[in-house]
């Protein structure tokens, strides 16, 4: 037995050597440690529009304003023009307060001078001193179709604006939005405009732009309700109550532009999208810059970086992009549907595209895609370039143009081989 | 089953689970790397003789060494190493350590005079890598880049032996060996300040070692002294490429000549030494670069004093000293050496049912002029058991 224990332990303690035992590779370091053959080399090849890529259609009109979470408000910006109208929702009926004999509710109550508080996507609106004022629509509208012509648009019944751009009524309010200064505006709306508001049948309001050259992405608008009721004793009693903007419209004009000769369009408040098909199987060089080989496949070198490098150029009308945009690349397989193609899974995706003017480029990865089809020919080639928000609202308001002849700019590091000694 | 099947089993069990062994040295860069030695604790406490000492015992160098064992037997050794090394030029030391089973033999007895081996020992390390930094121009800019070449593999050889008690002081062995193992080579690179930009790149190569050898020996038992010899040959060592973009290369294996010697000087002290001639230089001239190998001698030598007990159990205790010349060159530096301190000490366990070895080695190799200097710790043990 004492030899079995013995024994036992001696097993033991070898399988526990073993176990704590760690192994730390011992490792060289300089240029001069690295076996002949083996120093990675890594290259950048621009490849041009005309080898990879053919455009095969850009289309528009998948969005309109109604769709956006956003309403834009611009001045003569560029010789563009876009108002705001909203109507409110969820005014009160009764308010509750305590009074000096408890708590009380009343459905009786007068409405007080209130405050409209309006927010602004600061990175997607110009930077300069803008007096933004509210009035009064003085006609109803239909959110689903209202346009900058027509307050409605519906089963054939065009029916227009008596003022394009809507018809504007009283002017309720109006505030200074400074440059740097906070992301929200706040007038102060009369107290019998807020009561005109409350009614059910009230076209809301319409909000535009003063200055010149102004152009705004309004986020958010929220009617600050300030009621006294009737029964209370104290003549200062006041509640406040939020009331959030309702249905809304953006009127704009003229409409979204179509991208001229030579180049595609992306995104917009019109969504648009360009059909591409896009051959990534390409050679590259099989050594390093300035030395003279032969050219390999993207199967037969390591891949660091494939992506599309877009152009940008000039949008016309105001509908350049403020702000940055996704873009997305998504595989068709019906391209010979055109506009109708219906769109597949993301391929790629670059969240926030930032241009700099005309002749700014923008990157979009497709590495990913490009290892898969290195690797498997009988992958599709099609794919549409969108720039989508969340569900299937418009991402922005401005459009992207690029030119059609983008280039396909491939990273990859040549493989490396020991040659054994 | 027995304690010995059951012992033996759980032995192996841990050496073929254990993880993929670290490289020995820096030196595993040189050649087809750094020369490992299939011996047990015993050998490496007196000073690397691994023949020429009397008992009947596994070994790996003379395959002569079982005749003569009373039962089926199974030894495997354990071998950790605490290393810093230098390259010639750094300033600042690499510490690492590194685990690995260098010798595991087992032995069975066919008949009163024949004993079976079969045994599996490292012959050369190739484990190592090398990082470096680059910049890149990409896109106009310059990105920084790490890099690192990572080779992970061996060369280890199985061997099938016999050993024949022909006389009663005479012993002789032959054996087959099969080297096998093989080499995994990965390049890779990673631009630390890009990711999700710039894709790491990764490129890796396999080649498998193949050959074929032969080995035989011999041993003289006098009452006063023993002395040991073995030979050992090969064809070529073989790298065999896994996929077609690789070549294959051969490498002439080595020539190689031990002799070894004990004498019994006092009831319970022996000396031994041994001796060791390897044509390494055949490998060499296979090599792309010429002048990379050389032809190498490796001499030990070491005491062992078996007067003490511990547990009313023989505690042999072992002391000894070796010098070995490496066979590859390190870069454009001189072939480099090594020489080490040992020491050592056994139990023996059950009448001799079980023994444990234990061994500890200060060292050092190479040195400037080699490119790479080293110095190291090396602890192993060997559990031996008889299945009687």
């Amino acid at each position: 037995m004492q030899r079995r224990i013995l024994l036992s332990g001696l097993i033991a303690a070898a399988l526990s050597a073993v176990a704590a035992c760690s192994d730390e590779t011992p490792t060289l370091s300089g240029d001069e440690a690295f076996p002949p053959g083996t120093t990675p080399v890594t290259r950048e090849v621009l490849v041009p529009a005309s080898q990879f890529l053919r455009v095969l259609g850009t289309y528009s009109g998948y969005t309109d304003a109604s769709d956006a979470p956003f309403v834009e408000i611009a001045e003569n910006y560029e010789g563009l023009y876009a108002h705001a109208l909203t109507r409110f929702n969820g005014f009160p009926t009764s308010v509750t307060y305590r009074g000096a004999n408890g708590q009380r509710t009343d459905s009786t109550f007068t409405y007080l001078a209130s405050n409209l508080v309006a927010r602004f996507d600061t990175l997607a609106s110009t930077r300069e001193r803008v007096t933004l004022s509210v009035y009064a629509a003085a006609e109803s509208w239909d959110p689903g179709s209202a346009t900058w012509e027509l307050r409605a648009d519906t089963n054939g019944v065009r029916t227009p604006w008596r003022e394009p751009g809507g018809t504007r009524g009283a002017l309720l309010a109006q505030a200074v939005r400074s440059p740097g200064g906070p992301d929200s505006v706040v007038f102060s709306i009369p107290a019998a405009a807020v009561r005109a508001l409350s009614d059910s049948l009230s076209p809301g309001v319409i909000i535009t732009s003063t200055a010149p050259g102004s152009r705004l992405r309004l986020t958010g608008l929220q009617l600050r309700a300030a009621v006294r009721p009737d029964s209370a004793a104290a003549r200062d009693t006041t509640i406040t109550t939020t009331v959030n903007s309702g249905a809304k419209a953006g009127l704009f004009t003229p409409d979204q532009p179509n991208p001229p000769a030579g180049a595609f369009a992306v995104g917009g408040i019109r969504s648009a999208r360009t059909l591409l098909e896009v051959n990534t199987r390409q050679q590259v060089p099989a050594c390093a810059s300035g030395a003279t080989c032969g050219t390999v496949p993207l199967s037969q070198v390591e891949l660091n970086s494939v992506a599309l490098v877009l152009r940008a150029v000039d949008v016309p009308n105001g509908f350049d992009l403020l702000g940055t945009v996704p873009l997305r690349l998504r595989r068709v397989s019906e391209p010979e549907l055109g506009r109708f193609a219906p769109l597949g899974a993301v391929v790629s995706e670059e969240p926030a595209a930032r241009f700099n003017g005309a002749d700014s480029t923008v990157a979009v990865s497709i590495t990913a895609l490009s290892f898969a089809s290195a690797v498997n020919a009988d992958l599709p080639t099609a794919f549409a370039l969108v720039s989508e928000g969340f569900g299937n609202a418009p991402s922005s308001f401005g459009v992207s143009f690029f030119r059609s002849d983008p280039l396909l700019r491939i990273v990859y590091t040549i493989r490396a081989r020991r040659t054994l000694p | 089953m027995s304690r010995f099947h059951l012992g033996g089993a759980a032995l192996l069990a841990a050496a073929l689970s254990a993880a993929p062994a670290g490289a020995q040295s820096l030196l595993s860069s040189a050649g087809l790397g750094y020369l490992l030695d299939p011996i047990d604790a015993r050998s490496r406490g007196m000073g690397y003789v691994a023949l020429g000492l009397p008992e009947p015992s596994l070994s790996l160098v003379n395959v002569a060494d079982a005749a003569g064992l009373p039962a089926a037997g199974l030894t495997i050794t354990l071998q950790t190493d605490v290393l810093q090394g230098k390259p010639a030029g750094g300033s600042d030391g690499l510490d690492f350590n590194t685990t690995r089973f260098p010798a595991i033999e087992a032995a069975f007895p066919a008949g009163p005079r024949a004993v079976v081996t079969v045994g599996y020992g490292a012959v050369l390390d190739q484990n190592w890598s090398a990082v470096r930094e680059d910049s890149v121009m990409i896109s106009g800019k310059n990105r920084f880049a790490q890099d690192r070449f990572l080779s992970r593999g061996a060369v280890s050889r199985f061997r099938a032996g016999l050993a024949y008690h022909v006389r009663p002081r005479l012993d002789v062995g032959v054996g087959v060996d099969v080297y096998t193992g093989a080499v995994n080579d990965s390049v890779s690179r990673v631009f630390p300040n890009e990711i999700g930009v710039l894709f790491p790149s990764a490129t890796g190569t396999q080649y498998e070692w193949q050959g074929l050898g032969f080995t035989a020996g011999a041993r003289y038992r006098a009452p006063a002294f023993t002395v040991s010899a073995a030979v050992t040959a090969a064809g070529d060592l073989t790298a065999a490429p896994k996929d077609s973009v690789g070549t294959e290369r051969s490498y002439a294996l080595p020539l190689t000549v031990d002799g070894g010697a004990s004498a019994q000087i006092s009831q319970a002290t022996r000396l031994a030494a041994s001796v060791r001639w390897s044509g390494w230089s055949a490998a060499g001239e296979n090599f792309v670069t010429a002048d990379q190998a050389r032809d190498v001698m490796q001499a030990g030598g070491g005491i062992e004093y078996s007067g003490l007990r511990f547990l009313n159990r023989p505690l042999p205790v072992r002391l000894g000293a070796r010098w070995a010349q490496l066979p590859f060159r390190y870069g454009t530096g001189e072939f480099a050496d090594e020489r080490a301190l040992t020491a050592g000490l056994g139990v023996v366990i059950g009448g001799g049912q079980a023994t444990l070895n234990l061994s500890g080695e200060r060292g050092m190799r190479g040195g400037d002029a080699a490119g790479i200097d080293e110095s190291f710790w090396r602890v192993a043990f060997s559990l031996s058991l008889l299945g009687r």
